[in-house]
């Protein structure tokens, strides 16, 4: 009997992506997807957008979509005809403006920041319940802050909770007073003990969500505990933002999950299933923020980061920039981009422009994370400081790159990853279908993903080493299964592209100097890698980390150019 | 990619939203003439809050507190009145230091809202108002010119509307700002020098639009008390043939220099108008928004930016750029005759 078929939106700030997944030969499969322009702007309903994407998938399948009325079918007694379920994601919208109130900085404050990091908010307002402010300060605060969304938390369970309940009566009257139209959403994971006079105090109705501890215990963190409720809270706030969505949401049946989080389910899934006892990372640069999502060892690490432009920003952009170009050209075109956020590069030094751009938004992004995340293995200096296996990049800077070398340069000059790494694209940016979608048929992310919907692009051998420029750092053998073998001899500030056909089983013999750490546990240790070759084969990263550019700008185009052509322009 | 509008057109009907972020009072009704900023609603905050513990306050003991409290909430107070106060002995008094509020009562304790804060919103041109947008504000309705930018520093001002140059076939004359432009909304080709923006702000004209601007001038320009807007962005660009001719129409004419801060995300962007053309027979039937062949556009991508032209072609297949970026794409004719391809992404049309 055939299997039902299911319908996957994903709602970007410039694109809408639809996906029609189907079962023909008992094993799930993208049976069509389209791409059409997000219409967000102005008085625009987001639901056109929508439509015309499911327009398309309809158009470009036989599957029949649409009932007579243009409505879309659901739960059709014939798996021929409709959709059993719709998974719907957005990364649209603007930043979700968030208060933060804990009772000390570095527990329950650092805990909700982290949660509101993963969740699309900006953080606008951070009262520390130990600082002393008293009740009217802090109502005056959450006035002048004007927050879609409060998270209070602190106390660890059975323990101080008298702050607390002094903060509930600042965020019942500014709840009761804000002349806002819709009024804030506010999230309690704290100290469950006084979570039911919480409740009676705040008198905030449906807009008030109550969940386990965040802070447990001391030592015990539990964000998880917190997601039901951020996600309630994220589908009401932008149900009132987003024109359309509601109305959306009513006629599929969906439940509206932010981008991010979905993309979290799926590393999760190739954590669990991973058997290299590395983690998975996924990288998404968008036009308006980006996100990261690392999972390692069961933990996770996810965080979105807004796009912003500063000097600095500017600065390392044209550092990065394979193209030598003025500094005014690079903060004109920056500032371009904020307008017309759309703008594409038709130029090679606009190209350059936008692909410096995104190595500086990756190490932004993960700097950022580095700082709601303590415990991440990532350091400016060194960069990531223990592999992952695989990345997965997505993101239309990379999709659109001309060669897949420069997507490939890209993601390894923003990670700087360890040891030995696959670099996989996303090219549809499918990763939020499969992740909404798990949830009414998990089977679909797990066929999907391995039916091969990423592309591999290769994989990346970092090589960390103390020695100087130019010394020999690692010795490498290629063995293919075909036959051919090449022995190599790297040094100190290479990098080097071995080819290989694209699929080939390849055997990798890394014999590194003393001094030379290729990840195999500690420096001087080398040994077989087995692995299956990626588009642009096995690159071999010898540059250091972090990455050195010369100081000079125009030597830093060249050096870029020259890394560039390694990897076939 | 969600398509670019940029209205620059004469006889336009104009109607702009103009709305509180906050739930307040609307000040105006429907069919209520305005003038140029005429409150159209507004609502007031509380300067601030004060909270006093009665008990700590009083050194009694909390079961004794409710007794000592002498108002209501929602109860109105001025400066001095009486809030709590304990006999006895030892006589005890908390007045209300400025007017204000009783918000809250519990627990022994007395929350003030005090003094008040009253947030406008204003009309950004005379007009009609034409709708009402409950508790929020107004729609309001005239009919002119209108001439968008893509960048503005959020203030608002209007004048008498003076041209100093700026395009390739009317260079831009520095010498023509001088105090006779005070009180003048000044129009300039590209500024991209400190001192030119300093001479400029000297002058003290009521607001100013250049081409384009420089990055670093940027935060300068945000701070200005005067309204600044940037026609085409950011760097050296000149002024477009559409741009430059409806500014003709304006020169020595009151104009309304709206710079609102662009916002993508809703569509706004800052603009100037001129008021009192009569609405032209082709804004009444108007295509739909979309790109087509015969359609003026103004490109925003290098090499062309700023360039204004007509489209003369939709090729159905992609075009592949010195970028080497493979992209749908647009035939332009541009106002030079030159015809180029331009990736649709880089179009802003003009309507």
């Amino acid at each position: 009997m055939a299997k039902k078929s299911y319908l996957s939106i994903d709602i970007g700030s410039q694109h809408t992506r639809a996906w029609l997944f189907g079962c023909p030969e008992d094993q799930y499969r993208i049976a069509a997807s389209s791409e059409v322009d997000t219409t967000l702007i102005g008085d625009d309903d987001v639901q056109r957008g929508v439509w015309n994407a499911i327009d398309r998938i309809q158009a470009a399948s036989t599957h029949l979509l649409l009932d007579h009325q243009r409505k879309l079918i659901v739960k059709n007694s014939d798996p021929q005809v409709g959709v059993e379920a719709v998974g719907l994601t957005t990364s649209a919208g603007r930043p979700i403006r968030t208060a933060l109130i804990g009772l000390t900085e570095p527990a329950s404050l650092a805990s909700i920041r982290r949660l509101a990091g993963m969740f699309y908010c900006q953080e606008v307002l951070s009262i520390c319940l130990t600082d002393g402010m008293d009740i009217g300060r802090q109502l005056q605060s959450l006035m002048q802050a004007d927050p879609d969304l409060v998270i209070m938390a602190g106390g660890v369970e059975e323990g101080a909770n008298l702050p607390l309940i002094s903060a509930s009566t600042a965020i019942r009257l500014f709840y009761k007073h804000i002349p806002g139209i819709n009024k804030p959403q506010i999230i309690f994971s704290g100290n469950s003990v006084i979570a039911d006079q919480l409740k009676l105090d705040l008198e905030a109705g449906d807009d008030l969500y109550v969940t386990d501890n965040i802070r447990p215990g001391p030592e015990l963190e539990n964000i998880s505990a917190v997601f039901p409720a951020m996600l309630q809270a994220f589908h009401k706030i932008r149900c009132n933002q987003v024109k359309g969505l509601q109305e959306l949401i009513r006629k599929t049946g969906a439940r509206l999950l932010p981008s991010a989080y979905a993309i979290n389910r799926v590393t999760n899934y190739l954590n669990q299933v991973s058997k290299n006892g590395k983690g998975v990372m996924a990288i998404n640069i968008g036009a308006d923020c980006s996100s990261l999502s690392a999972v390692k060892d069961g933990r996770l690490t996810s965080s979105v980061v807004f796009s912003r432009m500063d000097e600095q920003l500017v600065c390392e952009t044209s550092a990065w920039s394979s193209v030598q170009v003025e500094h005014e050209i690079t903060s004109s075109y920056l500032q371009s981009k904020t307008i017309h956020t759309g703008m594409l590069p038709a130029t090679l030094e606009d190209l350059a422009i936008e692909q410096a751009w995104a190595r500086v938004k990756i190490q932004n992004c993960l700097r950022i994370t580095k700082q709601r995340f303590p415990g991440f293995d990532y350091e400016l200096q060194s960069g990531l400081k223990s592999a992952y296996e695989p990345i997965i990049i997505s993101g239309s800077v990379f999709d659109k790159a001309p060669t897949l070398g420069q997507a490939f340069l890209m993601a390894v000059d923003g990670i700087q990853p360890s040891g030995i790494s696959t670099i996989l694209l996303d090219r549809q940016q499918v990763l939020p279908a499969l992740g909404s979608i798990a949830e009414f048929e998990p089977m679909i992310a797990v066929q999907v993903l391995d039916a091969g919907v990423l592309q591999n692009l290769g994989t990346v051998v970092s090589v960390q080493s103390t020695a100087r420029e130019g010394a020999l750092a690692v010795k490498v053998e290629v063995a293919q299964d075909e036959g051919g073998r090449e022995l190599v001899d790297l040094r100190q500030g290479e990098l080097k592209r071995f080819e290989l056909p694209l699929g080939s089983k390849v055997r990798l013999y890394l014999s590194p100097e003393y001094h030379a750490d290729v990840g195999m546990g500690k420096p001087g240790l080398g040994g077989w890698v087995s692995l299956v070759s990626g588009e642009l084969g096995v690159v071999v990263d010898l540059r250091g980390r972090p990455v050195q550019l010369p100081a000079k700008s125009d030597k830093c185009s060249s050096v870029i150019k020259s890394w560039l052509w390694e990897l076939g322009g | 990619m969600a398509l670019e509008k940029l209205i620059i057109h004469k006889g336009q009907q104009i109607c702009r939203s103009f709305q509180l972020p906050m739930r307040g009072r609307v000040l105006v009704r429907t069919g209520q003439r305005v003038t140029m900023g005429e409150p159209v609603a507004e609502f007031y905050v509380p300067e601030s809050y004060l909270e006093f513990d009665i008990p700590s306050g009083f050194k009694i003991r909390p079961s004794k507190a409710e007794s000592c409290i002498k108002r209501l909430v929602g109860e109105e107070v001025d400066a001095g009145d009486i809030i709590a106060s304990k006999g006895g002995i030892v006589q005890r008094i908390f007045r209300a230091p400025q007017a204000g509020k009783v918000i809250a009562i519990r627990n022994g304790k007395v929350m003030l809202a005090l003094g008040s804060v009253k947030h406008v919103c204003r009309a950004g041109f005379p007009g009609l108002v034409v709708e009402l947008l409950p508790d929020r504000g107004a729609v309001i309705c005239t009919t002119g010119n209108v001439l968008q930018g893509v960048w503005g520093n959020g203030k608002n001002a209007y004048g008498d509307l003076a041209y100093l140059g700026g395009s390739d076939q009317n260079p831009f004359n520095q010498e023509a700002i001088n105090t006779k432009m005070e009180g003048k909304i000044i129009v300039a080709g590209p500024c991209l020098k400190q001192d030119l923006l300093s001479k400029m702000v000297d002058v003290k004209p009521a607001g100013v639009i250049v081409s384009s601007l420089a990055p670093a001038l940027q935060a300068e320009c945000e701070k200005l008390d005067f309204p600044v807007m940037s026609l085409a962005g950011f760097g050296d660009i000149q002024l477009d043939e559409c741009s430059e001719a409806m500014i003709f129409t304006m020169m020595g004419r009151q104009v309304f220099l709206n710079a609102h801060v662009p916002d993508p995300a809703v569509g706004m962007k800052p603009e100037v108008l001129m008021l009192g053309e009569e609405v032209a027979a082709d804004v009444l039937f108007q295509d739909e928004f979309a790109f087509h062949v015969g359609a003026k556009v103004r490109l925003t991508g290098k090499p062309y930016t700023g360039s204004v032209g007509e489209i003369i072609d939709l090729p159905a297949e992609p075009e592949r750029y010195a970028s080497g970026l493979v992209l749908p794409s647009a035939v332009v004719k541009r106002s030079d005759d030159q015809v180029i391809r331009v990736p649709l992404a880089n179009i802003e049309l003009i309507y």
